[in-house]
This record gives C-alpha cells, structure tokens and sequence, in this order.
C-alpha cells in the first residue's frame, strides 16, 4: 500500500499486472454537531478526452447508482462508500473517472469541509488489497464545499490514478460548471 | 479485515443499492464457460429453478439451447454489474421538471430527474401547510401558522425531512430515499416549485373553478413526480390530508420504544 499527495500519480495498471476491476473506497470523519450539519456526498463523472462529463447519465451518485454502461457502480460495504470500476468495460470514448464530494447543498445552512476532521480515498482491487490511499491533508478547508479526490485516467494502454485533493469554493455549481454537468 | 461482499450496508438508510453476489474466486482469466458442464447438460444462460434442464421436472426460465464450449471474448463471463434500466422504461410518460412552467388541469404532472430528485433541496414557495410520509409509514403535518401534526422524521444531517421553514416548503433531497410522498397545500398565493439546477414551475394557488391547489409529489424509485391536484378552497387542512390518505402518526418517545 503506497500514500500518496496531491498531485502524484501511480500507474495502477502497470504495477498491477491483469488488474481490471479496482475499488475505490472513500471515508471520511465529521465533528458531531447537534444542529444542522455538513452531508457529504461522494461522486463520480466519467469524462472524455476535453475533460467535460459524457452526458448527464455519465455521472454515478447515491441516486444514479450505476453508470449506463455497468462499468461504475456504488457497491457498499466498508468505507462510506464503495464504488466498484470495471475497467475493461469503461467505454473507449471516457478517458478520465473522477472521483469528488460535494456538500449537499441544502438551503437551510448546507456547511462546509470545516467540519471535516478527515477524508480519504483509497484504491484497491476487487479482493479489497489495497494498493493506494490519498488522505486529504488537513489545512483550511472552511470554504471548501466540493472537493476532487482523485481521477482514474487513460496513459498508454493502461489506467493511472491521480491523488487531487483540489476544492471548489463555489461547490456542486461550480463542478458542474467545469464538467459541463446539468445539476 | 476481509471483506464480506455479501452484505448490504444497513447503516445508511438512503442507499438502495444492488446486493454483491457470494464472494467466489475469480479466474485470472475469464474463463468460466470454457470449462464443459460435467454432465453434459445444456449449458443455460437464463434462471433455471428445479432440477438440471435434461431431467427437469419443474418450473424451467430462460433455457437456451446448449452453446459450444468457447473461450472466445464473446464468452466472457457476464458477473457483475448490469447497466440499470432506463427509468423511462418503467414510468408512464411525463414531462420533465423544467420543461412547462405551470401546473394546471391541462399539464398536471411532471417528472425531475436522478439528479434533480436527489441534490440539494426541494424548495415549494407560497406553501400553507405540508404533510409528508416516509418509508416506514411515518405521517406528520406542519402548518404555516406553526402548528404541528403527527410524527416529524429528522435526517443524518439534523434536519427534518420535510417542512416548513420562513413561508416555503422544503424537502431534504439528500435524503431522498427516506420519502414516500409529500403534500403542499396552497396558501392565498401561486405555488412556485425549485429545484438545484435551476429549474422550476409554478401552480396558480386557485384553478378557474375556485378550487385550491394542492401539489402532490410522491417518489417512484430515484425519481419524484410532481401532480398538481385541487380540492374546495374552503377545505380544512386536515380533511385535505385525510382526503390523500395521510393518517398522522403518534410519536413515540424513543424512552418508551427502548423499553
């Protein structure tokens, strides 16, 4: 198991001969609170080559809970969420999964990352050996309200993975906007 | 610590997630037709119930003439996920949220999306009273004049799951799963609904009849549906909740129930 920091990638593929299916965990830990608090909610855009999500569908969420092709799914059983990528069954046309959370945005004072004590995502194979983990670093997070983790993406033949840990202080709006998302 | 791929997460009530199938080990290569059935048997690609289909005495689903031992791609073993149906596949048609902007007799019904039914919150301004069952059956009532009905349902984020906050209804959708039905009354003025991305619709608070608007929103699956309903205007609240088939449940002290 190797950890990584923003900005490092690991080739997932080429270190792990015959990997095609990997599982992504991500947890996280808030600071308890007995009123209104932050929810996060992991997500996952699977983007082509320009970076902007397929479509709309190509989005897997608590609510979309697979992608249209079966090759991303939320699975759940450890972690806070478990996500399943069947790699050789992502279709050609998607060159990079990313992986973010978002805090709801609910009108009645959706919060921040500021309760956020710790979050990480964590690479493994179907087994659940883990290969990597990206353990967001503690810093000041209070306007953070979206956050990239990670990506899975193309390089040669193979699927590299990417540590992010880059937010958004204008949350899902401005994901959306990146990504060229309809939320 | 092992991974047990049998078990559904039960700690969080919002997922409505697939079952993992039993834990077994996976060849290296895919190579789980290529291996003859000992018997003989034709090989079935379908749900088979009872005995083996050569001999089968009982109820036999899918059976499809017995294929060549094959190792080729398209033999592949089909485990895993399979892409979800379409959910136009399984609801009537019905506009999107979005794409009318008023409710009325002529365009009662409309229908948010994935993504629409589950990000942010449901937002219904000009609302003078809502009534919400969960999943469980749990029924309650909030009026706009702060008198309360019923049993509310809080969420993991310490807000209700329905209610009403300064004039507006609201709707938790990260918590989406937990509801079954929501029902607004209209007040004096145009029901205006919202949702995260923007979009929106408005129900006159009274149809050329005289009759006062009601908005229903009942969720089917990952999606809810809006309907636009009327009753007489001089209707109690209450007898509007009965007349949809909202029963208030007593709440319970949670003193009591850990008896």
């Amino acid at each position: 198991m190797a950890s990584m920091v923003a900005g490092s990638n690991a080739a997932l593929t080429a270190e792990n001969p015959g990997l095609d299916k990997v599982l992504l965990g991500i947890g996280w830990d808030m600071v308890p609170s007995r009123g209104p608090q932050a929810e996060l909610v992991p997500m996952v855009i699977m983007c082509g080559k320009d970076g902007r999500a397929l479509s709309d569908d190509h989005l897997v969420f608590f609510n979309q809970i697979v992608s249209p092709d079966g090759s991303i799914s939320f699975a759940g059983a450890q972690d806070q969420e478990q996500i399943d990528v069947d790699l050789n069954k992502v279709p050609e046309p998607v060159a990079k999964i990313t992986v973010l959370l978002y805090v709801d945005p609910d009108v009645r004072g959706p919060g921040t990352f500021a309760a956020v004590k710790n979050a990480y995502l964590r690479v493994a194979t179907e087994q659940d050996r883990e290969l990597l983990r990206f353990t967001v670093p503690r810093g000041n997070l209070d306007k953070i309200n979206a956050m990239i983790l990670g990506e899975l993406y193309r390089h040669a033949g193979g699927w590299k993975f990417r540590a992010l840990g880059q937010g958004y202080e204008a949350g899902l709006a401005a994901v959306a906007a990146d990504f060229q998302l309809k939320l | 610590m092992a991974l047990d791929r049998s078990a559904l997460r039960t700690d969080i009530g919002y997922l409505s997630r697939r079952r993992k199938p039993a834990a077994q080990p996976e060849p290296a290569v895919p190579s789980s037709r290529s291996a003859a059935p000992a018997s003989g048997a034709a090989a079935s690609g379908g749900l088979t119930l009872g005995a083996p289909p050569a001999v089968s005495g009982g109820l036999t689903l899918g059976v499809r003439p017995a294929r060549a031992p094959s190792t080729s791609a398209a033999a592949v073993s089909t485990r895993g996920p399979r892409p979800a149906p379409a959910v136009s596949d399984r609801l009537f048609p019905a506009p999107d949220f979005g794409s009318l902007r008023e409710l009325g007799e002529a365009n009662p019904v409309v229908r948010l999306n994935p993504r629409q039914s589950a990000i942010g919150s449901l937002l219904v301004a000009g609302a003078r009273s809502v009534a919400w069952e969960d999943n469980r059956l749990t029924t309650g009532a909030q009026h706009a004049e702060g008198l309360q009905a019923g049993t509310p349902v809080s969420t993991a984020g310490n807000r209700p799951l329905a209610g009403l906050q300064d004039g507006a209804g609201i709707v938790s959708l990260r918590h989406v799963r937990l509801l079954r039905r929501v029902l607004f009354v209209a007040g004096e003025t145009p029901l205006t609904i919202g949702v995260f991305d923007g979009a929106a619709a408005a129900v006159a608070a009274r149809n050329h009849a005289g009759l006062r608007s009601v908005l229903y929103v009942v969720r089917v699956g990952a999606v809810l549906e809006l309907r636009a309903e009327f009753v007489p205007a001089d209707a109690p609240d209450a007898a509007i909740w009965a007349r949809f088939g909202f029963t208030m449940t007593i709440p319970l002290d949670q003193r009591v129930l850990l008896r």
